[in-house]
């Protein structure tokens, strides 16, 4: 029973002759003539349907999943450019991937249910471990979601993800599936078998000033808070700069100051970030924060940030016990790798200390994670998480 | 009083007691509370205070780290820009012609500095604006720049500046005239120069929605501007050197080819030469053997008796028919040996064998001279492989010409060095005679040359011994040289292979260009 776990890499600026150099380091240490899942992690200038062809031709891939990001995260860092392979072949794991396409039209509780339904066909009776997603516009309704797909797989299931993401220029987000390159869609990939699942998250923001009350929300667009248009409380914080929210492609300034409510369940602030702000002063979130709810506005520095990544690699750790991961998925918010900024590596480098050096590390930064506050004991609450770091170990 | 009135009156008197006490009572609980009531207030106003303290410290948390985070994007910005472009910069100036550095001009340099719309342009040899680099422009756009940007006259006149010009420094007329143009608000425009002025432009800009750029970026553009402008005279100046290093090559190659052509002619007519003195030669020996032949018959007697005088005379034409002989043979064997046709047989030979077999030969001469013979043969190397007729006549030459000059009591030595030079014997023939001067050095080895002194003058030479004895030298690829000194002597050296791998290992080094070259000591 064994399970080889291989990562390629390359930042070549043709995308063909990149992902062709990827697949050829995938491939040399799978030694495989196939492979039984490939995920992809690629910037949005690597997110061409060439590059499919190029895996399927060279590394002929059973299951293919991924998704576009503004930040590659691996072994020794973050990238901003470049694509990422991680290849698996395993007589211990079963996969099971699915897509949904156009997800505007689509009932959010259905999609989780379809999309959950579909992977677990591939399963058949195996026992299963996690869910994990890649997505495109779960994000403003993801509870109903998380529930068609709990409905199916359990109702304390692990489900895990990343909101695909660009360079905060909401251009054009891709998921990968099989050949196909999807915009607006979600992609599922079920994980089973008999191998141990650890994971870990973190946030790091602290509230900032007195609390505030969420007066009126309509959905994920928060209207009032203390009774004036949400965005006052940008207006008060940041002054003339709220102005320049506005133009939300430009505005990695509102990432850094997401708004933060208290999840009495957990005991923890839950983030949300600013994804559009309306005429009439309504901020739009990922995912709505409930009438009556406290809120403030949050702040985080390098510190608390690689804090937080250090808790979570530790809250992986201590799930793992002694046993070796091999292989450590990492989905962190593309703002937190703006707070970063050049010291994006010392994060990595921070979870390496915790995890052992010799850890494959492999992730994207995301525009939304998904999964539990903390660690896996924690799964019966699964939120959508802006701001957090997200590690999934497979040992 | 009555008793009931007075217990009215008592009844009366303790209400009012009791209405006194409450009176009193609530006065005082009212005041208490009222207190309360007014230290709650305050706590209040305390803690309404301290929030909006609390969220004015926020405000104040927020806007320096907002201004701190722009401060250390904007420096990550820069460092990322240098560091990409220091990479660009170098691979730049790695190419070699200018199509090449246009090729290296990394995309991601211009998107880490934020830009969305790059054109680069260059003159080409016709003095034709070209696109070297495009981002971001529909190709028929790009063109439709270029056209206007080298008509528009303010336009014009900036790609002629020494200067940048960025949609934060330049003039209103000017950067009116870029922003329809380019289609980009904020933008960086640099000259691409050289020694001989502007030659092209670089353009970096975004277009209206995007952030305005800054000093710092205005300042990326700008070296890379000049880097480009310096990799280009770099290529230009490289195409130069190599056009004349290629030009000098095929000089070099066909200057080669007319000194092959001409030695070949002078091989031709050497050997041409050769032939012809071997046939003389040739044709020559026939009639003197003749010449000899009846010179001996009639010397003999066998024809009749002759007169004294007669035979005195005959005896004079054997002796020059002699003579005669052996010059003809020596230019023969001279003749062979440069044509190569000379067959040469090798094989291990004792040194001492050859020495032993010259000396005795000359013994009768060395002897009449009265000159002391010393022979200084080494143990270390016993053999050489050489024809041994051929070693030998080179040993004769050298002999002869010693006994020759050395006056009578002076001595001579053969030796052989104990140490070989490159696994070949270094022979020597040394004599303490008259010694040659300078000047006639040089000269000793060509054909028919005599060193003018007494001793030529009185005796008899053909000039080819020497002559002879380095072409034999020579066909064993060995060398031959000579060291004197005027009235202290002269010493010949000449070296033979000591086996055959030596003899070998020189054939396949061409070791004929070693063995031509004489070495002459004084």
């Amino acid at each position: 029973m064994s399970t080889s776990v291989s990562i390629g890499f390359s930042q070549d600026p043709d995308p063909e002759e990149a992902v062709l150099k990827a697949c050829v380091q995938v491939k040399n240490q799978l030694n495989s003539p196939d492979t039984d899942l490939i995920i992809i992690f690629a910037s949005p200038q690597y997110a061409v349907p060439e590059i499919q062809a190029v895996i399927t031709r060279i590394l002929k891939p059973k299951h293919l999943v991924g998704s576009s990001t503004g930040g590659i995260i691996l072994s020794n860092g973050v990238t901003n450019r470049g694509i990422a392979l991680v290849g698996i072949n395993s007589d211990e794991m079963l996969f099971g991937i699915s897509a949904v396409k156009d997800l505007e039209t689509q009932d959010m509780h259905y999609t989780g249910f379809d999309l959950a339904r579909r992977a677990a066909q591939d399963l058949g009776s195996t026992h299963r471990e996690v869910f994990l997603t890649f997505s495109e516009g779960i994000e403003k309704n993801s509870s109903p979601f998380i529930r068609g797909v709990r409905e199916v797989l359990g109702v304390v299931f692990p489900v895990l993800g990343a909101i695909s993401s660009d360079d905060f220029k909401y251009k054009k987000l891709s998921q990968f599936f099989q050949d196909q390159i999807l915009q607006n869609a979600v992609v599922g990939l079920l994980m089973g078998g008999t191998f141990h699942l650890a994971l870990g998250c973190r946030h790091g923001f602290k509230p900032l000033g007195r609390p505030r009350t969420v007066t009126k929300v309509d959905g994920y667009v928060l209207r009032t808070i203390d009774h004036k248009p949400a965005i006052e409380i940008y207006k008060h914080f940041l002054g003339p700069e709220a102005e320049g929210l506005k133009n939300i492609s430009l505005n990695s300034y509102a990432a850094m100051y997401p708004l933060g409510f208290y999840q009495e369940e957990s005991r923890q602030y839950l983030l949300r970030n600013i994804i559009d702000i309306l005429q009439d002063g309504s901020i739009v979130c990922h995912e709505g924060i409930p009438q009556g709810a406290e809120v403030h506005l949050m702040i985080s520095n390098k510190e608390s940030c690689l804090d937080s990544a250090v808790q979570a690699a530790e809250l992986v750790k201590a799930s793992l016990a002694d046993r070796p991961a091999k292989l450590v998925l990492v989905f962190e918010s593309l703002a937190r790798h703006k707070i970063l900024g050049r010291s994006a590596f010392s994060e990595i480098q921070a979870i390496r200390n915790v995890l052992g050096n010799t850890t494959p590390i492999a992730g994207m930064c995301s525009y939304g994670e998904i999964g539990p506050f903390g660690k896996l004991d924690d799964i019966k609450n699964i939120y959508l998480h802006n701001e957090s770091i997200l590690m999934v170990a497979i040992s | 009083m009555d008793p009931t009135t007075l217990e009215t009156l008592w009844t009366l008197g303790i209400v009012i007691f009791i209405l006194l006490c409450a009176t009193t009572y609530l006065f005082y609980t009212s005041a208490a509370k009222e207190e309360v009531i007014n230290t709650m207030n305050e706590a209040q106003k305390k803690l309404m205070r301290s929030f909006h303290d609390l969220d004015e410290q926020a405000k104040m948390i927020v806007r320096t780290d907002l201004e701190l985070n722009k401060i250390r994007e904007e420096m990550d910005k820069r460092l990322n820009g240098l560091h990409t472009l220091q990479r660009t910069s170098r691979q730049m100036s790695q190419a070699l012609n200018e199509s090449e550095i246009f090729q290296r001009i990394s995309p991601a340099l211009f998107e880490d500095l934020g830009f969305a719309r790059v054109l680069i342009a260059s003159v080409d040899e016709a003095n034709i604006l070209k696109i070297r680099l495009n981002l971001g422009y529909k190709d028929d756009r790009a063109e439709a720049i270029l056209k206007e940007i080298t008509a528009e006259e303010p336009l014009k006149n900036v790609l002629q500046e020494i200067h940048s010009v960025s949609s934060i420094n330049c003039a209103s007329k000017t950067k009116e005239k870029i922003i329809p143009l380019f289609e980009a608000e904020h933008f960086i425009l640099a000259p691409i120069l050289t020694q001989r002025g502007g030659i092209g432009f670089v353009f970096a800009g975004n277009r209206y929605n995007a952030p305005a750029v800054t000093q710092g970026d205005e300042e990326l553009i700008t070296i890379l501007a000049g880097q480009l402008g310096q990799s280009i005279e770099n290529a230009q100046l490289f195409e130069k050197v190599f056009r004349s290093s290629q030009e000098l090559e095929l000089k070099v190659s066909d200057r080669t080819k007319q000194l092959a052509l001409a030695l070949q002619k002078v091989n031709e007519i050497s050997n041409k030469k050769s032939e012809f003195i071997s046939a003389v030669s040739h044709e020559l020996r026939t009639p003197l053997t003749s010449i000899k032949g009846y010179a001996a018959i009639l010397i003999a007697g066998k024809i009749g008796e002759l007169p004294e005088a007669v035979k005195e005379r005959l005896a004079k034409i054997n002796s020059h028919s002699d003579s005669l002989v052996a010059l003809i043979n020596d230019l023969l064997d001279i003749a062979r040996i440069e044509s190569g046709r000379q067959e040469m047989k090798f094989a291990v030979y004792k040194i001492k064998n050859i020495v032993d077999s010259v000396v005795d030969l000359l013994a009768p001469q060395i002897n009449a001279k009265g000159v002391k013979l010393n022979l200084r043969l080494p143990q270390e190397i016993e053999s050489v492989y050489v024809d041994s007729a051929k070693a030998e006549r080179v040993l004769i030459n050298l002999l002869s010409n010693a006994i020759k000059f050395t006056p009578p009591n002076g001595t001579i030595t053969v030796a052989v060095s104990p140490k070989l030079e490159h696994d070949y014997a270094v022979f020597s023939v040394a004599d303490t005679g008259i010694g040659i001067p300078a000047s006639e050095i040089q000269k000793l080895f060509s054909e028919f040359f005599r060193v003018d002194n007494e001793i030529n003058q009185s005796v008899k030479g053909s000039g080819l011994g020497l002559v002879l004895a380095k072409n034999i030298v020579q066909a064993h690829r060995g060398k031959m040289w000579v060291q004197s000194q005027v009235k202290l002597g002269t010493t010949f050296y000449f070296t033979l292979p000591s086996t055959q791998k030596a003899f070998e290992k020189y054939l396949a080094h061409n070791a004929s260009q070693a063995s031509t070259s004489q070495e002459f000591a004084i």
